[in-house]
């Protein structure tokens, strides 16, 4: 129909420009709303006026820019992070007999909320996929959403090509101060403008010389950068790395120290042709989303700041806490490693020069089709684990969860452990014709991995009977006024414990770091001892 | 089309605009249908021609440089209230298509200084009111329509719209009011309370308003008698002032019959699965919505509780049966009314300006207070 029997227009504000009506994660245990004067303007009319979004939670802000971007910028009609309440429906597909999962509740798109989430904590997000999926589009967005300008977050984006050098990534030393220097320091940097933005945007890193990579990595690790003596901070600010695949390959390998400075992988996913038509839409209307983003929802630096803290303070409770501990315990020992205990890790095999086949053929006792360990090459780092927990709060955060649910930890791991977890093809597991699709599918692998060390979790009952746990806490309560018998009972009970591991001659990965906390809490306690001894004398 | 677009073809000024426009307009339009809204588009022209129209002939008569941007933002506004099932032609009589026609054409100045917030908070505000009480839409929109004309700026607009919400029924935004009472002009302030004019050289709206502070009963000021409390009938009766709240299946608020408590924000009432607060005053009456978690009186076991313990309290506050006839009566410090039922009271509260009383078998909230017998009351009974 036509509204005016006129030709098709260019301008277009009003529609690229409305936000979604707050809230939008309508939840049963929201309270209501006490009254608010504000609210007599308010209504299905927008005003245009920015004190519609001053008096909204952050988090709300948050899912409202969600919500603009998968209705009117980013086509990614995806929901592959799913939530449920109650039963989905499920429907076996194709002769494999996958399953389609219809979710029963709010649920969202890897593509857009990962990149939203790394802006939320100021991490570091890489996205991945084929050419012309949106990747750059994407943080493009996440630009203009912390209030830059769509001019300057283009200007500012870094791109990866093979003669880029170190003064073409940070700056260049004055000439005329380069003449007159009498030492390093007295030489002025002109130092490049993205460098102090809190959106960082590199696209195509690993088109990136080798050389000009480690200038970038201590900018990422370090939040400086260095030239000639001088440095400039950086601060504390949101990544967003391209690259047409994650396996490092391109015109330069990545170094490792460099990718492992990624907190999280994010794969663009294929466009749906179903939705042609609004790609049709966008042509004939000239429609550009990047240039009509809603002021609603664009954060001030205050908004970035005060948002971080909020996701930094969601709680993580205890028992959602204990199964990340028990998930991340799975991978890291191997008893063929080493002699000393401490040793038997994988890390000890890398950093050998055996090859891993052969250092693991003798790993025989486990049954490797259950063993969730047998499945990688390495274990969890430190900096992954603190990464899960950032991104988990801010999940909580983003769904307007008070704590961290194990459904949230649930969807995050397999996106922070993408490129941190190294998958053994060989282990028999993906032998088995059901498994043999995890190869690819790392994502769906690592859930899986984090199913079967729930259920391992609930059938040991560590939820109710966790001994270790129990000293721990035990310890935890302080040793002030501790007398020496009560200590050596202690001792005897942590030496109990260790035996009754000998003496059942199965053992199992999640043990290590259990035999080895009992360790720590023995020596603690040894020392503890050696000191009332010496003050009694 | 030519029927439609009648106030369009009549006035060709306006005509070029909207055809200069036309691209825009039309991808807006297009836009929102594309998005799933349903918009009529005979709608949407009936309200072009009918309602824009006469917008923007009085803006282009006053500041003609601002029209064309005006037209923009309120097809925008429109395209909102259209996607929203509002605005169509089958609602010219509602108030919602009555602002459009009647207030914002006499609102040239600041419509086309602020089009779009301006065009959109009123129509919020009157769609919002209308949610709240019908009567007092009504009311509103009248006090607005006839305050409109020496209205100038945006934001006076604005304020006027609150201070305008609070007299014409909505009790909640008298703190709103009474503090946005200083931005306003004495003359706004005096239309708005309803005080007799001319006020020139009279100081009787800031007494009024002082008075309006302490006292949400107080009467208002005159040119005659600018004292609120000065006037030979100013001798303050306790009244039966009108009732608030109803049974939920009625609109209300209630699943069952309330119980009234004084608490550290005022009055409150609860049916023991929802909590509002009580706002009453000479304007009218109302309940919003509390968290029961946000003050420091816990909630009371029983409406006996209740009673008992409002009628200890230091208010003075006694009930007791008539001597003749049926009823009971309630009195308050020196001051005592008889009325029908207060002696089978549920539950008996007071903030120092109103008390409120509830029965066992009634979903309303009875409300008292001492007022001067000339103060003309704004709360149904």
């Amino acid at each position: 129909m036509d509204a005016l029997p006129f030709g098709i227009a260019l301008v277009f504000q009003n529609f690229l420009r409305r936000v979604s009506q707050a809230p939008t994660n309508p939840t049963a245990q929201a309270p209501p709303q006490p009254f608010d004067v504000a609210d007599l303007y308010q209504g299905p009319a927008d005003t245009g006026h920015a004190s519609q979004s001053e008096s909204l939670p952050l988090d709300e802000k948050l899912r409202q820019a969600y919500f603009w971007i998968v209705n009117h910028a980013i086509i990614s009609p995806f929901y592959d992070i799913e939530y449920n309440e109650g039963s989905p429906h499920r429907y076996p597909i194709g002769d494999r007999r996958d399953s389609v999962v219809l979710p029963s509740g709010q649920s969202y798109c890897s593509f857009v909320l990962l990149p939203l989430l790394t802006f939320g904590v100021r991490a570091k997000c890489l996205l991945v996929g084929g050419p012309g999926r949106g990747k750059t589009s994407s943080a493009i967005l996440m630009g203009i959403l912390a209030g830059y300008p769509l001019r300057e977050v283009r200007r500012a984006i870094q791109k990866g090509q093979p003669q880029m050098t170190i003064a073409d990534l940070l700056g260049s030393p004055l000439p005329a101060d380069l003449i007159k220097a009498q030492s390093m320091d007295q030489i002025g940097i002109a130092w490049r403008k993205w460098l102090t933005m809190r959106v960082k945007i590199i696209d195509e890193y690993n088109r990136i010389p080798t050389r000009t990579q480690s200038a970038l990595l201590t900018l990422m690790a370090d939040n400086y950068a260095e030239m000639y003596d001088q440095t400039l901070e950086s601060p504390n600010s949101a990544w967003f790395l391209t690259a047409n695949d994650d396996a490092g390959g391109g015109t330069y390998q990545v170094i490792e120290a460099l990718r492992d400075r990624i907190d999280i992988v994010v794969k663009a996913l294929h466009f749906n042709s179903r939705f042609l038509g609004e790609l049709l839409e966008r042509i004939e209307g000239g429609i550009r989303p990047e240039e009509n983003v809603p002021s609603q929802i664009i954060f001030t630096e205050s908004e970035s700041d005060r948002m971080h803290n909020e996701i930094r303070t969601i709680p993580v409770p205890r028992m959602i806490l204990r199964r990340l501990e028990f998930f991340a315990s799975q991978f890291e020992y191997i008893e063929s490693a080493a002699q000393q205990f401490e040793y038997k890790t994988k890390d000890t095999i890398k950093l050998s020069t055996l090859d891993w086949r052969q250092a693991t053929a003798s790993e025989t006792g486990k049954d490797k089709l259950k063993d969730i360990g047998s499945q990688t090459k390495n274990g969890m780092s430190v900096r992954a684990v603190m990464t899960t927990l950032l991104y988990v709060k801010a999940l909580a955060y983003f769904r307007g969860s008070p704590q961290v649910e194990l459904e949230d930890l649930r969807q995050i791991l397999p996106f922070v452990l993408h490129d941190k977890l190294i998958q053994d093809a060989d282990c028999p597991f993906f032998e088995l014709a059901e498994n043999d699709s995890l190869r690819s599918d790392k994502v769906a692998w690592i859930r899986r991995m984090f199913d079967m060390a729930c259920a391992e979790f609930e059938r040991l009952q560590l939820d109710r009977d966790d001994p270790v746990q129990r000293l721990s806490d035990q310890f935890d309560a302080g040793l002030d006024g501790l007398g020496e018998k009560e200590v050596r009972k202690r001792l005897v009970d942590i030496e109990k414990q260790i035996k009754s591991w000998s003496d059942n001659r199965k053992f199992y990965g999640h043990m290590f770091d259990d035999v080895l906390k009992l360790k720590y809490l023995h020596q603690r306690y040894t020392n503890y001892l050696r000191w009332l001894q010496w003050k009694g004398s | 089309m030519e029927g439609i677009m009648s106030y369009l073809l009549q006035h060709p000024q306006v005509q070029q605009l909207v055809q200069q426009h036309r691209d825009a307009i039309n991808q807006a339009v297009r836009a929102r249908m594309a998005a799933g809204a349903r918009i009529d588009g005979e709608d949407f022209l009936n309200h072009l021609d009918t309602s824009i129209g006469p917008i923007i002939t009085a803006i282009q008569s006053s500041i003609p440089e601002r029209a064309g941007s005006a037209l923009l933002d309120l097809t925008d506004v429109s395209l909102d209230l259209l996607s929203a099932g509002l605005l169509f032609r089958s609602s010219r009589d509602s108030l919602l298509t009555r602002l459009w026609s009647e207030i914002l054409p006499a609102l040239t100045t600041p419509l086309a200084l602020q089009p779009k917030r301006l065009a959109a908070s009123l129509c919020n505000a009157m769609i919002q009111i209308s949610q709240l009480s019908p009567m007092a839409a009504r009311r509103w929109f009248e006090a607005l329509k006839r305050l409109s004309p020496s209205l100038r700026d945006p934001d006076v607009v604005l304020a006027a719209g609150t201070f305008l919400g609070w007299t014409a029924g909505l009790p909640q935004y008298r703190y709103s009011a009474l503090t946005l009472a200083p931005t306003l002009p004495q003359e706004i302030v005096a239309q708005c309370l309803g005080m007799e004019l001319p006020l020139t050289g009279s100081n009787a709206v800031e007494l009024t308003l002082e008075a309006l502070r302490s006292d949400p009963w107080a009467r208002l000021g005159s040119a005659a008698n600018p004292h609120p409390q000065n006037s030979d009938n100013t001798a303050k009766q306790l009244l039966s002032v009108g009732r608030v709240g109803c049974f939920r299946g009625m609109g209300g608020a209630w699943l069952a019959p309330p119980c009234v408590w004084h608490s550290p924000i005022g009055l409150l009432a609860s049916d023991g699965l929802a909590t509002y607060q009580i706002h009453a005053d000479r304007f009218g009456a109302a309940l919003t919505r509390v968290r029961t978690d946000d003050h420091a009186v816990p909630l009371p076991q029983s409406s006996r509780e209740i009673s008992e313990k409002q009628q200890a309290a230091s208010l003075s506050l006694r009930v007791t049966r008539a001597k003749k006839g049926k009823g009971g009566k309630l009195t308050w410090g020196n001051r005592t009314v008889l009325l029908d039922d207060i002696e089978r009271n549920s539950s008996l509260a007071c903030d120092g300006f109103t008390v409120a009383w509830t029965l066992p078998d009634s979903f309303h909230i009875f409300l008292v207070a001492p007022v001067s017998d000339d103060t003309p009351i704004q709360i149904p009974y």
